[in-house]
Parts: structure tokens; C-alpha cells; sequence
């Protein structure tokens, strides 16, 4: 945490220095809501898996972005998002990303990246947008949903890419390697509420409420925190093709020590393989998929492995066009989490699938108008320990108007 | 724009050997990829022979813009010893840079026209990237003969002023496998129009494509 403090400290201070080399965008985001759901949202405690839900017809806040990045010396450049989802969290506005990047110019095919303090790993095709929002629809799928909520690398990360264009490679390859810390808790909300649909980002010194509350005194999940003092790792690569298509592997560990549970949020250890391609098709017609596959431990036992281990899995595809200032996306999600060990103390189980449809009109540089229809329907099996049924479908029309400068 | 007096000799010269010599052929070269479809920006060359009087000729500063986070054009082919200017079109900043031995150079983070045009001196190709954006490729194509050009989106390039005599033409795309970037045949101009062509043998791979979307960050 105190890294990202000083690279906004480092920030704040550059933008008196030069105008040239910063660019700084805000963005509001205006929401009138309907929704056809018999679950209270997760925003709100309940165990529903959208960001609204049953009594929050309405407008709503979508958020407030504010995102300034630019450089601080010549290769050394920094990036800062803050933001504001107007649901009660602790604070008002919080960031979301802090960094520094260093970029050496390149004086050989290979090109060296190195980034310092708070952001994103480099898992999703879709989030491309100012404020790690998805470019396709407003709601990103349950896998990079789960990336905002619960995953930040907060530490360091470095990538090598061969450069193609020199050798008349139309490709360039990329390893990419991290150490990062405080990110024990990550996994929590998977095992409690399941997969979710939704852009609602867990800022860094953010807090929800938990589904299932078993300590009054800690109705809150706090989630970039650091207990077992080990860092955890992930590791990938990425072939880009033509400066259009992607493909992306990766594999995370975050090296929890389950045995750590002596803290507010006890040490969950999450490990899990992510996949992904996005491809460029003719008629500007975008296509994703991504899969992820791994899963997340808590508690004592003697192999270290964790007293409740749970199975996730999620697979989506999606399909976007864009036609001038028109872009429409539909997208299909499929959500799958099982406890493979200790199920008869805590049973995590989710089964769902989830049908996304899109539209997003760009008026000009500063206006966007998006509506996006969500049909999440399926069971969690945890509802029942709060009286509810497991089964549930939950329907969400949103309309989001947005105004960035 | 402030430039050293011997570019503006360089300028003066140019415009001086606009009038075609007294016994000049026209030259047109077609280039079509394995369908028979027009192949645009592929680099064309003429080499004479034998020493003919070409024209001691020297381009003038030539630009390459930056327009929607990618190099425009693709490619450019330069006379050696050309002032090239990277002028940056769009609302973001670039790093232009390069590696290739003929010419190593990086320009510092700007918008608009950059301070100093870079001037290459020695024949090659030259890989241009962005530091910032690794989306961003594009190529110079810096050559000692004195007839170059590209083609347009018609596939052709056109000379005027040839000498009559042997010639060696050469194409040159880094939009195929490397071992078929370049190509050449022999030809003999007469007084007469002479035309060419070339067929690719296959079909060109996609341009690195421009980001015209501003919501787009991930570079
Ligand atoms: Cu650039």
C-alpha cells in the first residue's frame, strides 16, 4: 500500500512540471436501472451476482474515473486511477491503479518493461478502456469481474518481448513474470458469493460487505492486505500477431499460507491457469475467449494444502462489432466453483451461466451512450445457509450515459 | 521550421532537376500479390546497370506522421542522406526509436513536430517503433539508387525520367516471410513507355492496424 501512496505523492508533484507529458481524462458514468431479481446485490451484503438488485431500480452512479498518467522522466512513466461507485464503501474516492513503469528504449529486438506499485495483472482482453473498463459492454465477464474485485498486483512486475518487425516477424512474443504481496484475502469472495457479472472495481483501500457475515464485529471484507508476509508470483506469456490478435497464458499463485487465519481476513491461497485470444475479424467484428481454471484454500491442515479447498472455473465468449459509432456485443459466461475438500464444513458451490447483450453509441470524443441486458441465472448452494433458495435468475437493463473530458 | 543551409541547397537542386533530360523513358511497374490484387506500399527501385546520367538528385526533408497511435505511411522509401521528419499528429505523445543498424535513434517524448528532423546516412532498412506504443511499426526503406518510390492503392508506381539502358528492379514489402521481402528482374528501357510487373507469391499480411478508438489504453 505504501507503494502506490508514493507513486500518487510522485504524480501529484509532476503535474506541475510539464503539461505536455500528461494526460489526465475523468469520466462520469450516469446509470438508469431496472432489475428483475429476488436477491439483494453483493454491493448491499446479499448474495446476488450483479451490482444491483432487487429494490435498486433507478439512476444509480455507474462511477466517477479520474485516470492521469504521463511521464516522469523520459523512460520512466507513471499511471493513476481513482474511483468513485457512490455504494457506501469507506471511502468516497479510492484508487484503483497507482504505478510506475519504467521503459528502457530499446536497443536490440528485445524490450524490457518493468512496472512498480499497484495495477492489474495482465489476464483480461476485455477491461482496454480508460479505467481498466471493458471497451465491449459496460459489465465485464465473470473473469475479469473477479480480477477487479479481488486481484490487484501490488509489487513489481517485468516482461521481456521479442520484437518481430525488425527480423520481418509479423508477431512479437512476451514473457511476463511478478512478485507482489498483499493479496492473501484474494478468494474470499469467490467461496461466499460465487462468480459475479458487473464493473464494479474493489478499490485499493476498499471494503463490501460479506455475504455470509459469521463475525458481527466484521461485516466488512477488507481485500489488499498482507498476513503471511510470503509474496506470491504469476508468470505468462503473450504472442501478439499483426498488432491485432492476442493470445495470452498465465499462471498465478499467490502462495497463501493457509495456515495464517489469525488475522481479520485469514490467508487464502489462491492458485489458478488463465487462457486467452482475442481475435480481429473482418467486418470489424471482434471475438474473445478466455478460460480460467485454478482454486482457492483456507484454513489449517497438515499437507498445507487447507482445511476447505474449493475448484473455480469460468469460461466466456464474446462477440463485438463495431459499425462506425456503433458497437454491439453479446457474450456468454459460464460459472462453475466446487468444494473438493472440507465440503461438510463449508459447501461452495456454483453453477451458473450467464447471456450479456451490448450496445454502445459514441456520440462524439466526450458523449457515450451504452445499454447492456444481463440474464445471470443458475444456483449457489450457500444460499440456503442464509434461508434462501440456491436457485435464482437475476435480470438487469441498465442504460449508461458518460461523459468523459 | 529551421533548417541548416545545406538542406535548403539540397531543396534548391531538387526543384532544379524537375525538368526531365532530353532522351528520359517512362516507367511503370505493377505489383499485384498472389490473387492478383493490387499491392500498395510496396517499396520499387530502379538500379541502371551500367553508369547512366542519373541525375544527381537528393530528396528534400521528407516526413513520417503519427496518426491514431501508428506510423504513417507504413513505409517510406528515402534517398540516403535524407532528413526525415516524425511529425505527430495525434493528441497523445510518442517515443519514435530505432535499432537498425543503418540508422540507431530515439526522440524524446513530444507532441507536433519534433525539434530536429533524424538523417539517414547510410543505405538499409530501418525498423521505426514507439516506445510508449509496441502496437506501432513502421519501416524506411533508404537505398543509394536514384529511381525509387511506392505504390499506391492501385498497385503502380510510375517513373518519368529514365535514361534509356539496363536496368535491375527490385520490390521490397516487410509484409511477407523475410525470405520474400525482396524481389527483382531485369529490364531494358528504350525510348519508349516500358511497363513491368510483379506478382507477389502470396497474399501481403495486414498492415499493423491504426487505434482510432481514444477509449483504447492498453498498449
Ligand atoms: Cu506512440
Amino acid at each position: 500500500m505504501r507503494l502506490s501512496c508514493l507513486a500518487l505523492t510522485v504524480s501529484m508533484w509532476t503535474f506541475g512540471q510539464s503539461a505536455l507529458a500528461h494526460e489526465i481524462t475523468a469520466q462520469i458514468d450516469l446509470r438508469a436501472v431496472v432489475v428483475d431479481s429476488p436477491l439483494d446485490s453483493f454491493t448491499e451484503g446479499g448474495t446476488g451476482q450483479l451490482r444491483f438488485g432487487g429494490d435498486d431500480d433507478g439512476l444509480r452512479l455507474g462511477a466517477v474515473t479520474i485516470d492521469a498518467a504521463g511521464e516522469i522522466v523520459d523512460t520512466v512513466r507513471y499511471g493513476v486511477t481513482a474511483r468513485a461507485t457512490g455504494d457506501g464503501d469507506r471511502n468516497p474516492i479510492d484508487l484503483t491503479e497507482a504505478y510506475l513503469e519504467w521503459r528502457p528504449y530499446p536497443s536490440s529486438p528485445l524490450r524490457w518493461k518493468t512496472r512498480v506499485g499497484a495495477f492489474y495483472a495482465p489476464i483480461s482482453l476485455e477491461n482496454r478502456a480508460v479505467g481498466w473498463d471493458s471497451l465491449y459492454s459496460i459489465s465485464a465477464s465473470a473473469i475479469n469481474t473477479w480480477m477487479g474485485e479481488e486481484l490487484r498486483t501490488i509489487g513489481l512486475e517485468t516482461s521481456l518481448t521479442a520484437l518481430g518487425a525488425t527480423a520481418g516477424r509479423n508477431f512479437d512474443v512476451s514473457i511476463v513474470a511478478s512478485a507482489y504481496g498483499w493479496n492473501d484475502p484474494a478468494g474470499i469472495l469467490l467461496f461466499q458469493r460465487g462468480w459475479g457479472i458487473h464493473d464494479r472495481q474493489t478499490a485499493l483501500f476498499g471494503e463490501l460487505p460479506r455475504p455470509l457475515v459469521q463475525d458481527p464485529s466484521i461485516p466488512n471484507i477488507e481485500f489488499f492486505d498482507e498476513v503471511d508476509g510470503r509474496y506470491g508470483y504469476y508468470a505468462g506469456v503473450e504472442t501478439k500477431i499483426s498488432s491485432r490478435h492476442v493470445l495470452r497464458a498465465l499462471h498465478y499463485d499467490n502462495r497463501g499460507d493457509t495456515a495464517e487465519v489469525e488475522a481479520r481476513e485469514p490467508t487464502w491461497l489462491t492458485r489458478f491457469d488463465s487462457f486467452g485470444a482475442r481475435i480481429e475479424l473482418p467486418l470489424e467484428i471482434t471475438a474473445i475467449a478466455q478460460y480460467m481454471q485454478g482454486d482457492t484454500a483456507v484454513g489449517a491442515s497438515a499437507d498445507g494444502r487447507g482445511f476447505i479447498i474449493v475448484d473455480l472455473e469460468s469460461w466466456f465468449v464474446l462477440l463485438s462489432r463495431q459499425h462506425g459509432r456503433h458497437r454491439y456485443t453479446a457474450r456468454y459466461d459460464r460459472m462453475n466453483t466446487e468444494t473438493v475438500r472440507g465440503a461438510r464444513f463449508f459447501d461452495s458451490h456454483q453453477d451458473a451461466d450467464a447471456w450479456t447483450a451490448a450496445y454502445l453509441f459514441s456520440f462524439n470524443d466526450h458523449w457515450q451512450l451504452a445499454a447492456e441486458a444481463i440474464r445471470l441465472s443458475g444456483s449457489l448452494r450457500q444460499r440456503a445457509e442464509i434461508g434462501l433458495s440456491p436457485n435464482a435468475t437475476e435480470r438487469l437493463l441498465q442504460l449508461a450515459a458518460r461523459y468523459s473530458f | 521550421m529551421r533548417l541548416p543551409p545545406h538542406h535548403i541547397g539540397i531543396l534548391l537542386l531538387g526543384l532544379a532537376l524537375r525538368t526531365p533530360a532530353a532522351s528520359a523513358a517512362e516507367l511503370t511497374v505493377r505489383v499485384s500479390d498472389v490473387q492478383g490484387r493490387p499491392a500498395h506500399n510496396v517499396v520499387v527501385v530502379a538500379t541502371p546497370k551500367a553508369a547512366v546520367s542519373a541525375p544527381a538528385r537528393s530528396a528534400p526533408l521528407a516526413e513520417m506522421d503519427q496518426v491514431d497511435r501508428q506510423f504513417s505511411p507504413y513505409v517510406l522509401a528515402i534517398r540516403t542522406g535524407t532528413p526525415v521528419l516524425f511529425a505527430n499528429n495525434d493528441s497523445v505523445a510518442h517515443q519514435v526509436y530505432s535499432f537498425s543498424p543503418p540508422k540507431r535513434f530515439e526522440l524524446a517524448l513530444y507532441h507536433g513536430k519534433p525539434r530536429e528532423p533524424v538523417v539517414f546516412d547510410r543505405p538499409g532498412i530501418v525498423t521505426i517503433g514507439c516506445n510508449i506504443h509496441d502496437n506501432m511499426v513502421g519501416y524506411l526503406y533508404v537505398t543509394d539508387a536514384p529511381w525509387f518510390g511506392a505504390t499506391g492503392d492501385d498497385g503502380v508506381w510510375r517513373v518519368h525520367d529514365l535514361p534509356p539502358g539496363e536496368y535491375e528492379l527490385q520490390v521490397w514489402t516487410p509484409l511477407l516471410p523475410p525470405h520474400e521481402w525482396l524481389q527483382t528482374q531485369n529490364i531494358s528501357i528504350s525510348d519508349e513507355s516500358t511497363r513491368a510487373s510483379f506478382k507477389l507469391k502470396r497474399a501481403l499480411r495486414p498492415e499493423p492496424a491504426p487505434i482510432k478508438d481514444k477509449r483504447v489504453r492498453d498498449y
